[in-house]
This record gives structure tokens, C-alpha cells and sequence, in this order.
């Protein structure tokens, strides 16, 4: 009996990832594992299962033309199979929307289709984005399959998805014991359970009606795969083509044993399943990988035992073993550690910086929901009510394809194209890899993704405004006020739209907790719709978003705003976010505030003048007995904030209130990584100390470069240790550079106007963040610095005396920098002299 | 200079799950180690013995199959074991169990993929790509001291020699004397066989206690003190009066892995290796403390484990380099520690062995100052070496021949004199069969002379079973020459005679 190996690379790269990894890996892997396979491709027996991804395929159709004509050639030859999957990679299970898988299949569909000449219905199976699948993606993705004749055959893991799991009486999962206290002797597992050396069969599931087929991966042959180097210390293993069939051979023979216990006589199926980047990437030996490849092609083509297949060629052939539900709800093996079991939701909402992208999501989703109600509260049918109607449809996961014909015919063509380009930027945010790899501790940080979704996240949300008010025959109007509890985390956050930026004020934290800016340009409705619909409907490779919009803070959690609350592990890190303060003494030591738990509590929340104003108070038992207590007033304007603390302090003490005055903005050079940001100090008589701290080594080159760097470049009386006395500032200027493609760069600015009834005694400026899950990832990933972390300005007021008042204005210019002969102290944060005259 | 001597007794078709451990446990791991090491050119000198009685079972057909079959069934236990702990919610043990799995099947991978079945086959291999010197021993690792017949010890040697030879394609130059078991005269013997170096303990040179003094359960009344001679294991010698050269043991270095009070392998992480699963005889504890019972061992933990063999293997490297030094400031110019094992100890009595050499093997190809030396090539490069007397000796406990002739074993001894008296009374002219039976009672003769069984009786080690493999082929001698007496052979007698020739296939 044979054995089939069903060979799976899957081909990755994200919306927006950096032009020289994608050119490298271009160069590495894609275009050599091309090459093999067109030498592969009709050999007799050669059969392979490909997965290129939707974002993947998207960059690869703009700059790799001629690479998908001879993709497209390949896949017309016997053998040469693709597997279908999401337009986007997007982790849908995300989503508020349960329409959104059916959009992602049917988008990758047309991809497939457009690009590379295949129909759906010749997909070999469906890749399940990072093999993360509960029953709801299950359902969604079975369903969507079946609705477009496609047959739902997924790879997963064998691992995690038919792990054994057994109780016994006074196991875990004795509940009898937990509750009461003794053991229940028939606390045992009766269910039937299948050992895993017989999970080389198709297996047949349903949920909620929807059948599905999964061929099991088992991890060891991912990580065996191309295994031509130790892994350290713990694993000096190097394996071989002869050695990769032995463990091929072996387990085919196990299998073949296990499956004849059960009676079947059915050929097993092994299916190595692995990241395509693997050869020629990771080695960055793409001959030595090729060669290793080719040898086990044809070592497997030559056994007469083993026989490549496809995915769904196999099951056609041999049906399945057995209907063997999947342990839902669970991800794979690699993330049952770093997500403690809950998976990539539980990794979106645990983190506040993932959550907050979560929600500018669902403010999003909001927007379109009302379109959506006032569009159907429009419909007539006969018969049906209004209310049925509307719940039929948003529950439907035809609702994005309604909703379009109902737009078409009866709407003027902008409002289709917007509602196809909001539906396309809402889906697109959903990749998998800001969530993924934010937080992986192998990954360190994604934020350049998500800044990008976050940009076109504001723009849509503008469309989506301008659609609903013409919608309703009325005129945006701002500034927009809400008040509720934005982040899902049981409290209240105010939230302030004007035309040009949207804040968000944690009420009890006295925080901006999000800030998004939008540069100063009065779109027209047909330009904006136009500029979304030619940057998103076919992502850019290299899109310049960061001209129109950019997040101002939206700034990493930080590891030294923690609470730790198990002495190995879990702790909740909140981010460093602006406009917050501390209260220190003259060592410096924090006194208070800053932490998860400050207090502040609302008193006045006002619109005027097209202005809000925010009034906070907090009484803090600080020092001495006597209480500090502060005002803090936030007045939104259309394109500033300005923050004032008034501070009453009755007591004697040596101390000072520190405000943290943040912005995550960072510089970005995805093209030569060379980043640049300086700092333009203006400011009176008063000479104080300015304390530049930071990581002592940054993040590869730029941040070596700021350490060199980081000193004042006119330093009026320079002192010890390289760190400067500058004017104390009256306004703090930051420039900082953007390169978004090769060859085009811009630069955008912010400004803190300050002023203060006591003189500072000095100002610190520091990274936004320096480290974030210290301890937890790999130390070259939490370290941050002015390149990835943004920036943190605190000046330090003497509080003695009655207090003080201490006001602060921000304002930004998106895509508009400085001129650096306007600032004559500058504080060099990264990059060079060069850099600075742009 | 690092010598692993191997050698196990002729276990094949008498219980070969004791050869079987020691090839999974230490041969395919030791060949796959230094395969490995030489694949990151890291060239680890080391002098392997091995006992003709070992080559020839590794170069049997039977064997090797029996090697594979051992080994899948060895991963089925471990499978089931796994399922039974899960079942039971013992994750550590699982853990454990399923670490076996892969221990074994990388075992059967190596053996059948990389070795191509045959072990010394890659022992030649890489003996011809690394710094690596194939000795030999006794034919059936005698205890040639108390062997006390020329015929025997020609026998012993010549037999052994010839064995190595036929199997390897080549002769050894150094010999490897049974447990160290040296006694003036048997020089002459082993020169006029070409072997030009053997190895003894420390004390044969230097005199003085022998590092064995206080281990085995005899006083220290029977242990004999060796007169000091001011010489030093730190130099090879040429034995006074004749040719060849003897390199001595060192006796710290030997104690600090050996010593099961104070070695390495009694470290509580470390595996335990009396305590086994009742299923399947799998071992899934750690030596935890060696003052507790059995039932209170905790769950072993490779990664830990293997963490502190790491550091064990820095702390042998440095007390290396500290005894060199010491050397030095003595006078000796080029100081050589000899360092001599059992091949055994590592992998199969110590679990982590194997990974312990490996560390030893990287730490030392750091080292600037000294090396890894093989006695061949030291030899050649020391012309001119100073002549020692040797004591009688052996690297047994009490330094002498305590560990082999004691109350235990000296009716094993007269048994064997009358074996050896049966088989001399052979007289006339022999029919084919009648020399057949000659022959293969020569060999069960030699069978009975090896070590292994006086040191298990001795020891109370499996002592059954050595009892009865001695008395077995001594049965079997005693038919077979009272065969050879009567030089007649029924179909009955050649068909026995032929299962024997069979079972007992030693040479």
C-alpha cells in the first residue's frame, strides 16, 4: 500500500512589509523555489501543494510581474497545485463581522483568478491563517468554501487539535475534588480517542452543519524540514534528505499498523506543511537548500512506496478515516505557551497597545453598521419588516455582497466604490502579522504594520462619515464628542473628533490614551475616494499614507508601568501615553502617579467655540500629609491640544510635578534604515540641564547612531557627560523624516508650546519607551529606542510653595517639517547631520 | 589522552538486551557524537578499545537485526508508557516518555540511515577521518593475571588479535589489558604479538594507594600499599628491560568521573539508573539524592540534566588544565593525564554521558595550551622515554587482584583449572568432527576465562547470571571434549556440536 506526502510551502510576506525584506527574500527563496519547481514540474510523480498569500500575491502582481506569468505557467502543469485560503491573511476570527470570511475567500478567489488563472474550484484545499481555528473560523471558512464550490480541506495541527487529553478521579478536571473536596472515581474520559501515529488520514468534522476535511500536520516534519543547521546547543541534529525519508517511512509504517487495528485498510497521507521563506530565507543558502530539496523530491519520487499528492486529489481518491471532531478553539502547538491557551484573540485583547487597533476597528465597523441600518431602513419589502430585514442582513454572511447591490442601480457610483473601499481597508487591517508577531516572543515588534492599517483606518472613517451624511442630507459636523467606554475595559474614554485629528482621553487615567492626526488638506469627496481606492483596492507595495495621516500616540506598553501579580509570568504592562504626570522628589524618586491606578475624575466636559474642554481633578495624599491637589484641563482645538495642570500643593517638601509629554511618532526609513529625528529647543534667559536618556545600544544601526549622536549639536555651555544646558523651552520642536519607497521621502513636525509659573529645574527626554516585555521576549526585541518607540519629554517643576500652573500645547504638521535655522539649540535624537537639512 | 575501553561479554543468543542497551546508549551516540563534531572540524583525539568478543557481536548479522527490532520495540514501550502517564495525569513522566520515543528512533535513524547497520564499519570510518587509535584486548577479556597458563595467555592474545584484525583490516598497535590487569612477563608475550603500549593504573608506576583502595566492600586491611617509586603518571614509560611502552592511569581524573560518592554521574539531576518503570523497564527518574528510597525519586529532566553536564564538562576541563599546570611546575615539560573508561559508563550507566564527552570534546578544542592526544602519536613524538618497573596491579578494587579472586570466586577458579585440564587430555590423531569439538571447546574455555563473570560473583552483580553462563559452557566443555575422547559423532553429537558452534560463534 502506498503512502502519499502531500507537500505543503506556504509563500507569506504582509501588507506593508519593508522593501528590502520583501527583495530579499525575493531573491532568496521565491524566485529559486520558482525555479526548482519548473524543473520539478511534470516529472512523473511530482506533485506539490502551493499557498501564496493574498498580501503576497498583491505585491507580487505590481512588482513581479514577469515572476506571476511563469507562476501562472507552472500551475497550467500536471501536478502543480494551489491551495486557496484569504484575500488578506487576515485572522477573521477578529472581526465584529461574520460576512468577513466569505469576503476573504471570495477576494483571494479573485485573486487566484486574476493573477494566476485559477478558478476556485481547482483549489487543492483552504490554508487556515497560522492554523488558528475555533469553531467560529471553522464554520465561517467551511461555509464560504462551500458557497463557492470549493472543498473545504484544511491543514491542521495534529498536535493541538486531537491532543490526548485524559481525566482521572482527582485529576485537573476533577471537578468533584475542586468543588467539594473529595475524589470522583468516575471522573474518567469516556470519549474515544485516536493515538497520533494513525493521524495520517483525512478526517471529516461538521459544525453547525457545515462538513469540512483536515489532514493532520505533524510538527516534527515542519521542523525537520530543511533542517541543515543545529538549532544551539539543545539540538545539534542535522537532517538530511535520507534521513527526512526515514522518518517519512517510519511513520507511514506506523500509521498503516494504528489504521489496521481499526479495521480500515486505507492509505495514509503525511503532510509537511511549512513556511515557503524556509528555503533560501532563513539559511540564506537558497543552493544548499535547493539542493537538499531536490534530493528528497527525488528520493520520495523514486520510492515505490511513497507518492506526492494533493490535498484534496488524496481525499477524492481515499475518503477519510473517520468523522473525529477537532479540539476546537485551541491554536497550535508553537502558541499554547505565549498565549496561555487563548489564542490570537486572547493575544489582541491582553495587550493594550493590540486593543486599541481593535477598536479603532470597531469604531470603524460602527460607522458602516449605520450606513448599513440607514440603507436598509430604506428598502421596502413587502412582507418583511424593517427589523427581521436588518438582522437577517448584518447576521448574514452575504452582507457585504447585499449590501453592494443594494448600493448599485439605486446609489450614485462613489457610495459603491466607498463602501467597497472601506470594506476593503477594514479587512486588510485584520492581517495576521501586527498581532502576531507584536507579541511572539520570538517576533518582537509589528507597529509599522499597524500604523499603516491605522492610517487608512482614519481616512475610511472619514469616508465613511462624508457617506453617511449623504446618506442622510446632512453635513459632517465637528468637533464630534462622545463619551463611553471605548476600549472595552469596564471605564469611560472620551473621544474628540475634529476635522483634523481624533483623541481619545482615558477619564479615570487623565491620559490621551490615542491620538491619530490628519494632515491639513480639505479633501474633496471624489479625491479621497479616489486616493483610498487606487492605494488600498490592490494594496500598494509602497504606500505613502503617512502623508495624510499619522498616529501621534499610539505608543508600545512599557515594562516599567507594570504590575506583576505571579512571581514567573503573568503581569498586566500598560502603555506610556501622554499627558500624563508624576509627582517626584529631588532624588528623583516617583511618589506617585502614572500607574494603572490613578484616580482622576471628570468635572466639566464642555464644547465651545468649536473647542472641548476637558476638566479633570485628583487629590493625591503625596507627602507630609498634605495632599497635592490637581486640575487638569484638556482643550481639544481643531488641530492642537493643550493641557494645563494646576496644581495646589500647601506643603514644604522639595518636589516636583512631572508632566510626560509623548508622542510614538517615529521616524521610518524602510528602505536604508538609516531613520532621522532631531529636536529644535527655543527658550529664554534660563540655562537648565537637559537629561538625554536612552537605550546605551539601540536597535541595529540607528540606534548606535543616536548614541553617538544624542548630544546637543550647539551646545551654548555643554556639561559633564556630553549632556547639555539649553534654554529652559518655551517650545519643543520634533522633526522627524519618513521614507516610504525607495527614492521618496518627507518630513512632518510637532510642537509643544510650554509655559510655566515655576521654573523648570530640568528637562528629560528619553525614548517613549525603552524596553517593553523585558524579561518576556528577546532582549534586541524589547529594547526600544527614538526609532521605534516615539519620544518622551518630561520637564521637572519644583512644586513648593502653593503649587503651581504648568500649560502645554501641542500641535503637529503631517507630512510639513521644520526648518532647522528656525531653532538655534537642536538636540539630534538619530541619523545625521545630513538628515537634518531635509 | 582519553581511552574508553569497550567491551561487553559474548552475549549473542544469552540475553543480548544488555549488548542491545549499550549499542543504543553509548556506541551509536558516542559514533554519532563524534560524526557530528567532525562535521564542525572539531578534531577530538580519543583511543577507543574494543574487545573482540565486542566486534565480533557488532559485526553479526543476528545482532544487527535484533538491534533494530530491540529498538522499535523500545519506542513502543516508551509510547505506551507515555499514554499510560497521560491516562494517569503524570505530565512529567509523559514528558519523559515521550523524550525516549525520540531518543530511540533517532537511535534506529543513525544506526540504519547514517551507519548503514554496521558500527564498525563506522568506527573505521572515522578512524580514518579523525585523530581516533582502535585498540584491542584479550580474546575474551581474561583476567590475564591469574590466568596462569602460557597456552591460555598466547590463546587470549594471539585469538583476540587475529579477531580485531579480520574484522577492522587492520592490526591494533596498543593493547588494552584486561581491568588494567598487568603482572611482570606478560611483556614478552604481548611485544612478540606486536603490540607495542598497554595501559595500567596509576599506582603500577607511581607506587602508593591505588585509587580503587577504598571502593568494593573489602577493608582497608586487604588493600595493598605500593612502595612509592617517585615516578608520575604524567610520562609514558618503556617497561624496564623490554620494548614496550605503558601508559599510567590518572588517578584523580579516573576518580572524579568514576566515584559514585563523589563523581560526576551521582548528581541529583542526573538520571537514575536503578529505578525503572514497572511497564517497561524505561527509567523515568532522577537520581534526586542518593540517600533516598526508590519510591521518592523525583521525575527526571533532561534539559536540566544536560545543563549540569555542561558544567561538569567545564569543571573536568578546568581541573585538566590545573593538574597540567602542576605538572609543569614539577618538571614535567609536556605533561600527558591519561584518562581511561569504560565506553559503557557513558550513555548507558551515566544517561548523560555521551553529552557530557561532547562538552568536553568543544571545551577543549577552545583550549590554547593543551590538547587531546592519542598515545600513538605521542609516542612517536618521544623517542627517548625513561624505563619503569611495574608493580603487579590492576585497576581493580585494593589495586590488585581482589576484584577477581576472593572467597566468592575461588571455586570459579578451580573449575576452570579443571576445564582446562579436561581439554588437554585430547590425545591421537582427531576425526573433522573430533576437531570441530576441540576447537569449539577451546572456545567455551575461553568463554568461561572472561572477566566479566568473576567480577559479577564478586560484585553480587547479576550474579545468577554469570554463574550460570560459566557453568553453562562449562557443561558444554565437558561434553564436548568427552566427545573428542570418544572421536565418535552420531547425527545426534555433529547436530549438537553445530548448535554450539552456532550459539558460542565468538571467533
Amino acid at each position: 500500500m502506498k503512502t502519499y506526502v502531500a507537500f505543503c510551502p506556504h509563500f507569506h510576506q504582509p501588507h506593508f512589509q519593508l522593501h528590502s525584506i520583501r527583495e530579499e527574500v525575493f531573491q532568496n527563496c521565491y524566485l529559486p523555489f520558482l525555479e526548482l519547481l519548473e524543473e520539478m514540474a511534470g516529472k512523473p510523480g511530482f506533485e506539490i501543494n502551493l499557498h501564496f498569500s493574498g498580501p503576497l500575491l498583491a505585491w507580487m502582481a505590481q512588482e513581479k510581474e514577469a515572476y506571476v506569468g511563469r507562476l501562472r505557467s507552472l500551475l497550467e502543469k500536471t501536478g502543480i497545485h494551489l491551495v486557496g485560503g484569504l484575500a488578506d491573511e487576515a485572522f477573521t476570527q477578529l472581526s465584529a463581522r461574520p460576512d468577513d470570511t466569505m469576503y476573504q475567500v471570495r477576494g483571494y478567489a479573485n485573486l487566484t483568478a486574476r493573477f494566476l488563472g485559477v478558478d476556485a474550484r481547482d483549489w487543492e484545499g483552504v490554508h487556515i491563517v497560522e492554523r488558528e481555528a475555533g469553531e467560529w473560523a471553522l464554520y465561517h471558512l467551511a461555509l464560504a468554501a462551500g458557497s463557492m464550490g470549493v472543498k473545504p480541506v484544511f491543514y491542521l495541527d495534529a498536535e493541538s487539535f486531537w491532543a490526548g487529553h485524559f481525566n482521572y478521579p482527582g485529576g485537573p478536571f476533577d471537578y468533584c475534588r475542586q468543588h467539594f473536596g473529595f475524589n470522583d472515581a468516575h471522573s474518567r474520559t469516556t470519549l474515544s480517542h485516536l493515538p497520533p501515529e494513525v493521524l495520517h488520514y483525512a478526517l471529516r468534522d461538521e459544525i453547525g452543519g457545515q462538513e469540512f476535511f483536515v489532514l493532520p500536520v505533524h510538527t516534527g516534519f515542519r521542523y525537520r524540514l530543511l533542517k541543515r543547521q543545529p538549532f544551539g546547543a539543545e539540538d545539534r541534529s542535522i537532517i538530511e534528505p535520507r534521513h527526512y525519508l526515514f522518518y517519512l517511512q517510519d511513520v507511514a509504517e506506523q500509521a498503516r499498523e494504528a489504521a489496521r487495528r481499526l479495521g480500515k485498510h486505507l492509505a495514509p497521507v503525511i503532510v509537511i506543511f511549512e513556511d515557503a521563506e524556509k528555503y533560501g530565507q532563513w539559511s540564506k543558502d537558497p543552493e544548499g537548500d535547493r539542493a537538499w530539496l531536490k534530493e528528497f523530491f527525488n528520493l520520495v519520487m523514486s520510492d515505490p512506496n511513497l507518492q506526492f499528492c494533493g490535498l484534496k486529489s488524496y481525499l477524492n481518491e481515499n475518503g477519510f478515516l473517520d468523522t473525529y471532531p477537532v479540539a476546537s478553539s485551541r491554536s497550535y502547538p508553537e502558541w499554547e505557551n505565549w498565549t496561555a491557551g487563548r489564542g490570537i484573540r486572547g493575544v489582541t485583547y491582553g495587550d493594550e497597545k493590540l486593543r486599541k487597533l481593535m477598536c479603532r476597528q470597531r469604531d470603524l465597523e460602527l460607522l458602516v453598521q449605520s450606513i448599513d441600518h440607514t440603507l436598509l431602513q430604506k428598502l421596502d419589502y413587502p412582507g418583511i419588516s424593517p427589523g427581521l430585514l436588518r438582522d437577517m442582513v448584518l447576521d448574514s454572511p452575504h452582507r457585504f455582497k447585499f449590501m453592494q447591490e443594494v448600493l448599485s442601480g439605486q446609489y450614485p457610483d462613489r457610495l459603491v466604490r466607498s463602501y467597497r473601499v472601506i470594506q476593503r481597508i477594514r479587512n486588510a487591517a485584520y492581517q495576521e502579522d501586527p498581532r502576531w508577531a507584536s507579541r511572539h516572543p520570538s517576533y518582537g515588534s509589528g507597529s509599522y504594520f499597524d500604523l499603516q492599517a491605522l492610517a487608512y483606518i482614519e481616512l475610511a472613517e472619514r469616508l465613511a462619515q462624508r457617506f453617511l451624511s449623504q446618506l442622510n442630507n446632512s453635513e459632517v459636523a465637528y468637533p464630534e464628542v462622545s463619551r463611553h467606554d471605548w476600549d472595552r475595559d469596564g471605564e469611560d474614554e472620551i473621544l474628540v473628533k475634529t476635522a483634523r485629528q481624533t483623541v481619545i482621553i482615558h477619564v479615570r487615567r487623565g491620559q490621551v490614551v490615542f491620538h491619530q492626526a490628519i494632515a491639513d488638506i480639505n479633501w474633496e469627496y471624489e479625491d479621497l475616494l479616489g486616493y483610498l481606492e487606487q492605494s488600498m483596492l490592490l494594496p500598494e507595495s509602497y504606500p505613502d499614507v503617512f502623508k495624510y495621516s499619522q498616529a501621534l500616540i499610539f505608543t508600545e506598553t512599557d515594562s516599567e508601568l507594570k504590575e506583576e501579580f505571579y512571581p514567573e509570568g503573568a503581569r498586566m504592562e500598560y502603555c506610556r501615553n501622554s499627558f500624563a504626570e508624576v509627582i517626584q522628589d529631588k532624588e528623583g524618586r516617583i511618589l506617585t502617579g502614572n500607574r494603572g491606578s490613578a484616580h482622576w475624575v471628570l468635572e466639566k466636559l464642555d464644547t465651545a467655540d468649536h473647542k472641548v474642554a476637558i476638566s479633570l481633578r485628583q487629590s493625591i495624599e503625596a507627602v507630609g500629609n498634605k495632599p497635592v491637589n490637581i486640575r487638569k484641563v484638556f482643550i481639544i482645538e481643531e488641530a492642537a491640544v493643550e493641557v494645563e495642570w494646576i496644581v495646589e500643593y500647601p506643603g514644604h517638601e522639595d518636589i516636583y510635578l512631572v508632566p510626560e509629554l509623548v508622542t510614538s511618532a517615529v521616524p521610518s526609513d524602510p528602505v536604508d534604515f538609516k531613520p532621522c529625528s532631531w529636536l529644535g529647543i527655543s527658550g529664554g534667559e534660563n540655562i537648565i540641564p537637559y537629561e538625554i536618556a536612552g537605550p546605551a545600544a539601540g536597535r541595529g544601526e540607528a540606534g548606535a547612531g543616536w548614541e553617538q549622536a544624542a548630544s546637543a549639536m550647539d551646545e551654548p555651555e555643554s556639561e559633564v557627560g556630553g549632556q547639555p544646558r539649553l534654554p529652559e523651552p518655551q517650545t519643543i520642536a520634533y522633526n522627524y523624516i519618513t521614507r516610504n519607497e525607495p527614492g521618496a521621502q518627507g518630513a512632518s513636525s510637532m510642537f509643544w508650546e510650554i509655559s510655566s509659573s515655576s521654573e523648570m529645574v530640568k528637562v528629560m527626554i528619553s525614548p517613549a519607551v525603552q524596553n517593553y516585555y523585558q524579561g518576556y521576549v528577546f532582549p534586541s526585541h524589547s529594547r526600544l529606542g527614538f526609532d521605534s518607540s516615539g519620544l518622551m519629554i518630561r520637564p521637572q517643576i519644583p512644586l513648593a510653595e502653593g503649587g503651581l500652573s504648568f500649560k502645554v500645547r501641542w500641535s503637529w504638521r503631517v507630512n510639513e517639517g521644520v526648518n532647522p535655522e528656525d531653532y538655534p539649540n537642536k538636540v539630534s535624537l538619530l541619523g545625521d547631520d545630513e538628515g537634518q537639512e531635509l | 589522552m582519553l581511552v574508553l575501553h569497550s567491551h561487553l561479554p559474548y552475549l549473542k543468543h544469552h540475553g543480548e538486551v544488555w549488548l542491545f542497551e549499550a549499542m543504543a546508549e553509548t556506541y551509536v551516540p558516542l559514533v554519532m557524537t563524534w560524526s557530528r563534531l567532525l562535521a564542525e572540524d572539531i578534531h577530538a583525539c580519543v583511543t577507543i578499545s574494543l574487545s573482540p568478543t565486542l566486534i565480533q557481536q557488532l559485526a553479526s548479522e543476528y545482532i544487527r537485526t535484533g538491534f533494530v527490532q530491540y529498538l522499535k520495540e523500545c519506542e513502543k514501550k516508551a509510547r505506551w508508557d507515555e499514554r499510560h502517564y497521560l491516562a494517569v495525569g503524570e505530565q512529567e513522566l509523559a514528558r519523559v516518555a515521550q523524550d525516549y520515543q525520540r531518543f530511540y528512533q533517532e537511535v534506529r535513524r543513525s544506526y540504519q540511515v547514517d551507519l548503514g547497520g554496521d558500527l564498525l564499519g563506522a568506527f573505521k570510518h572515522l578512524r580514518d577521518r579523525v585523530p581516533l587509535e582502535i585498540i584491542t584486548t584479550a580474546a575474551t577479556h581474561s583476567y590475564l593475571p591469574l590466568l596462569k597458563d602460557q597456552s591460555g595467555l598466547e590463546r587470549q592474545i594471539a585469538m583476540g588479535k587475529a579477531s580485531f584484525a579480520r574484522h577492522l583490516g587492520f592490526e591494533p598497535r596498543g593493547f588494552w589489558l584486561p581491568e588494567c590487569g598487568y603482572y611482570p612477563g606478560i611483556e614478552e608475550i604481548l611485544t612478540q604479538h606486536g603490540f607495542k603500549y598497554v595501559f595500567v593504573d596509576g599506582h603500577a608506576i607511581e607506587g602508593g594507594l591505588p585509587a580503587q583502595a577504598f571502593s568494593g566492600p573489602y577493608g582497608l586491611s586487604e588493600v595493598e600499599v605500593f612502595s612509592e617509586t617517585g615516578l608520575s603518571t604524567y610520562s609514558p614509560y618503556i617497561v624496564k628491560g623490554h620494548e614496550l611502552k605503558v601508559f599510567g592511569r590518572n588517578a584523580m581524573i579516573s576518580r572524579q568521573v568514576w566515584s559514585k560518592d563523589n563523581g560526576y554521574p551521582g548528581d541529583p539531576h542526573y538520571r537514575e539508573y536503578h529505578k525503572k518503570a514497572p511497564q517497561s523497564g524505561l527509567k523515568y527518574w532522577r537520581v534526586t539524592d542518593r540517600g533516598l528510597d526508590q519510591s521518592s525519586k523525583l521525575p527526571y529532566d533532561r534539559g536540566r540534566a544536560l545543563q549540569i553536564a555542561g558544567q561538569h564538562a567545564g569543571h573536568f576541563v578546568k581541573l585538566v588544565d590545573d593538574m597540567l599546570k602542576e605538572a609543569e611546575k614539577m618538571g614535567y615539560p609536556d605533561p600527558l593525564v591519561v584518562a581511561c573508561y569504560d565506553t559503557e559508563l557513558f550513555g548507558h550507566w551515566w544517561w548523560e554521558g555521551v553529552d557530557w564527552l561532547e562538552e568536553v570534546a568543544r571545551q577543549v578544542v577552545e583550549k590554547d595550551n593543551w590538547h587531546m592526544v592519542l598515545p600513538g602519536r605521542v609516542l612517536s613524538q618521544r623517542s627517548l622515554l625513561s624505563s619503569a618497573n611495574l608493580f603487579e596491579s590492576s585497576w581493580g578494587a585494593g589495586g590488585k587482584h581482589l576484584g577477581w579472586s576472593n572467597n566468592e570466586t575461588s571455586w570459579m577458579w578451580e573449575t576452570l583449572a579443571k576445564a582446562r585440564e579436561e581439554l588437554s587430555r585430547g590425545e591421537g590423531p582427531l576425526s573433522k568432527w573430533g576437531e570441530r569439538a576441540q576447537q569449539q571447546a577451546i572456545k567455551e574455555l575461553m568463554l568461561m576465562e572472561s572477566s566479566d563473570w568473576f567480577f559479577m560473583v564478586t560484585n553480587n552483580y547479576t550474579r545468577d547470571y554469570a554463574i550460570k553462563r560459566f557453568l553453562e559452557h562449562y557443561a558444554k566443555l565437558i561434553r564436548l571434549t568427552s566427545l573428542v575422547k570418544l572421536n565418535r559423532f552420531d547425527a545426534r553429537d555433529q547436530s549438537w556440536v553445530m548448535k554450539i558452534e552456532q550459539e558460542d560463534k565468538v571467533f
